[in-house]
């Protein structure tokens, strides 16, 4: 069949294949079979350097003893007993989800309200929308710094603006049981404006009669956004969770610029404890355990999201 | 009695010069009323605010004698069929005939009956749970049909809902749409630029230009009696053949005095080889273009007067080359100056 279809759609080249001997034939075939993984090879070798490589050293890392100057004691899976037995372990797992629930929701409730406040395409809005996008365009570490001035206790803006409304200051980042909101605060003051342009892209391109069929259906406005504009855009949002929720998980620059970890490990989050361990008290097996354990919980958590919803979500 | 009034409407978008000035349009109760016009007349626009979807800027629009002033789409006993059927693409086909049916609080046993009943009007029992992607066209459009017809509105309004069908399905569902039409015995209001749509299934047809109305009449008069140069040239294909009136005059035919211009249908007109003798109009011509469909054979024949379509059913294709056209006297239709046709006719 292939054969015959090769020559409808390619007669000179299987003229010519005909005329060639036996031999070049099979040669030429089985070069042509090898192309495609020619083409792609350069891609699949960053692949592996950069993503299969690393993932596998540090699965392997994780059942060794090593500090990065004795050799690799083999130790099993001591390293995850050891990381299983440590409540601190245990609220670094709670923190990273706290973090990670709290700048979800807020994250993505807030943009939600937002862009539905900005949906309509006027000038005041345009320039409200470059405004609230602003906060994503700049480098993480330099929004950590101005929010650790805006948040001093003593001198910062947050402070002074609750004193001039006569509330007793904050400490923001000292005190245990603030200091992990404060992150989720500035998280999320960082990834509405992205949240909220993606989802206001995807309002604007329901299609505008689907709204006009539902007026004329008498749909309120409650039912109109839970019925048409939230399926309608339910691809955005459910990219948008996804990445945020693995953003979330991989937090790092605020808690070590904002809090280090603390005050007493209260912000300590999963990759800010594996940067600990690994590059501060040199447990490169141990770090690696805690990477494993990341891995499978961002793998998992994926997966659970696209089993539970990726089957309600509507895809045009 | 009139179902929908608009009195004095204008509409004119922003700053923008209107594109409905002071319109005024009784349709009646029980009609099948078709807004037929060029793109851009303004006749989807007319059918948007008697919906409500779009607001008049001067002007009233009333249904059953009452002000729709400040009434919601949804408040207006009316259903829209959409030219791209406007389905919801996240629900299923019973959602989407549903949805409506559940925001006006009915109950779920005679929801389940309105429902089975429009499905069985318009065939798509099978297809319940199916999504509107997973449909044809014409299904969709059926859909969307259904939708209108469980919410038994006392007036159905459509906007081009077979433009985007294919001209077999066109056919089929145009005489569906009759068939609803006179089971519902409810207003049909329908918006189309294709006259074939408006004169197979329209009783009344609403003739529009520039947002102004040319001609508001049955079928039957609109082709018979065209109001006016426009209405006569809109209607039919081939349109109607307007001559300067002199190509009467120096044929030595008795005319009206203040008639500029007179016309003819394409099958009015014989196509003779050689020419004859008799009364009426006989104009000479060279056969440019012959189509034969079968049944007839259409001409369009160069004159002196102008280009001439002739529609034939004489079965006998004459050949390309010098012809006499003959007209009978008798469906010469005159038009004055402004170009509105003059009923008195001269010969």
């Amino acid at each position: 069949m292939e054969q015959v279809l090769k020559r409808i759609f390619f007669p000179a080249a299987s003229r010519v294949q005909a005329v060639l001997p036996a031999r070049t034939a099979v040669r030429r075939r089985r070069g042509a079979a090898l192309l495609p993984y020619l083409l792609i090879a350069p891609a699949l070798a960053l692949l592996f350097v950069f993503v299969l490589y690393p993932i596998g050293y540090m699965v392997y890392l994780s059942f060794f003893d090593w500090n990065m100057i004795k050799p690799k004691e083999f130790v099993g899976l001591q390293n995850f007993v050891t990381m299983f037995h440590d409540p601190e372990f245990f609220q670094v797992l709670g923190n990273t989800f706290q973090y990670t629930v709290w700048t979800l929701v807020f994250g993505m409730g807030l943009a939600l309200a937002a862009a539905c406040f900005l949906k309509k395409d006027t000038r005041i809005n345009r320039l409200l929308q470059s405004a609230i996008f602003l906060p994503y365009v700049m480098p993480l570490v330099s929004v950590a710094f101005i929010w650790v001035w805006l948040m001093d206790a003593d001198y910062g803006l947050l402070n002074w603006l609750l004193g001039l409304v006569g509330l007793p200051g904050i400490r923001w980042l000292q005190d245990s049981a603030v200091a992990m909101y404060s992150l989720i605060l500035v998280s999320v003051w960082k990834c509405v404006g992205y949240n909220t342009l993606i989802i206001l892209s995807a309002m604007q391109g329901v299609p505008g009669y689907l709204y006009e069929a539902a007026r004329l259906d008498k749909a309120g406005p409650a039912k109109t956004f839970f019925k048409i504009t939230l399926p309608m855009i339910s691809p955005s949002l459910f990219f948008l969770t996804l990445m945020n929720l693995i953003a979330c998980f991989k937090m790092f620059e605020t808690v070590n610029i904002m809090t280090a970890g603390g005050p007493a490990n209260a912000t300590s989050t999963l990759v800010y404890s594996l940067y600990q361990y690994g590059f501060k008290f040199y447990k490169l097996g141990y770090a690696s355990a805690e990477g494993v354990v990341l891995m499978v919980i961002i793998g998992a958590c994926t997966l659970v999201y696209f089993g539970a919803l990726g089957k309600r979500v509507h895809y045009r | 009695m009139d179902k929908i009034v608009l009195e004095h409407i204008t509409k004119a978008y922003d700053k923008n010069a209107p594109v409905i000035e002071d319109l005024n349009l009784s349709i009646r109760q029980g009609s099948f009323t078709v807004l037929l016009g060029p793109s851009g007349c303004g006749k989807s626009t007319i059918l948007r605010m008697i919906a409500g979807l779009e607001k008049e800027t001067a002007g009233e629009i009333r249904i059953d004698g009452v002000s729709m002033k400040g009434v919601d789409p949804g408040d207006r006993q009316i259903a829209m069929v959409f030219q791209n059927y406007a389905l919801y693409p996240t629900m299923t086909v019973r959602g989407n005939i549903e949805f409506g049916l559940i925001n006006m609080k009915i109950d779920k046993a005679e929801r389940n009956r309105r429902i089975e009943e429009a499905v069985q009007m318009v065939g798509l029992e099978d297809y319940l749970d199916r999504m509107p992607a997973k449909l044809s066209g014409g299904q969709r459009q059926r859909v969307a049909l259904a939708r209108a017809i469980v919410k038994k509105p006392s007036v159905f309004l459509m906007d081009e809902p077979l433009s985007n069908l294919d001209s077999k399905l066109r056919a089929q569902i145009r005489t569906d749409l009759i068939e609803l039409h006179r089971k519902l015995g409810a207003t049909f209001v329908y918006v189309t630029h294709d006259q074939v749509e408006a004169m197979s299934m329209g009783t009344d047809i609403v003739l529009l230009e520039n947002g102004q109305i040319r001609q508001h009449d049955t079928p039957d008069a609109l082709y018979r009696e065209p109001a006016n140069v426009f209405s006569a040239r809109f209607i039919g294909t081939p349109p109607m053949n307007i001559l300067p009136i002199r190509a009467l005059r120096q044929a030595g035919m008795n005319t009206p005095l203040i008639a500029m211009h007179a016309g003819f249908r394409p099958e009015a007109c014989r196509v003779e080889s050689r020419p004859t003798a008799g009364s009426g109009l006989r104009l000479a011509g060279q056969v440019v273009t012959r189509e034969n469909l079968g049944d007839q054979i259409l001409y369009k024949v160069q004159t002196d007067f102008g280009m001439v379509q002739v529609k034939d059913f004489s079965g006998r294709p004459e050949a390309y080359g010098q012809v006499t056209l003959c007209v009978d006297p008798d469906r010469l239709h005159f038009f004055d100056g402004n170009e509105c046709r003059l009923t008195e006719k001269g010969a």
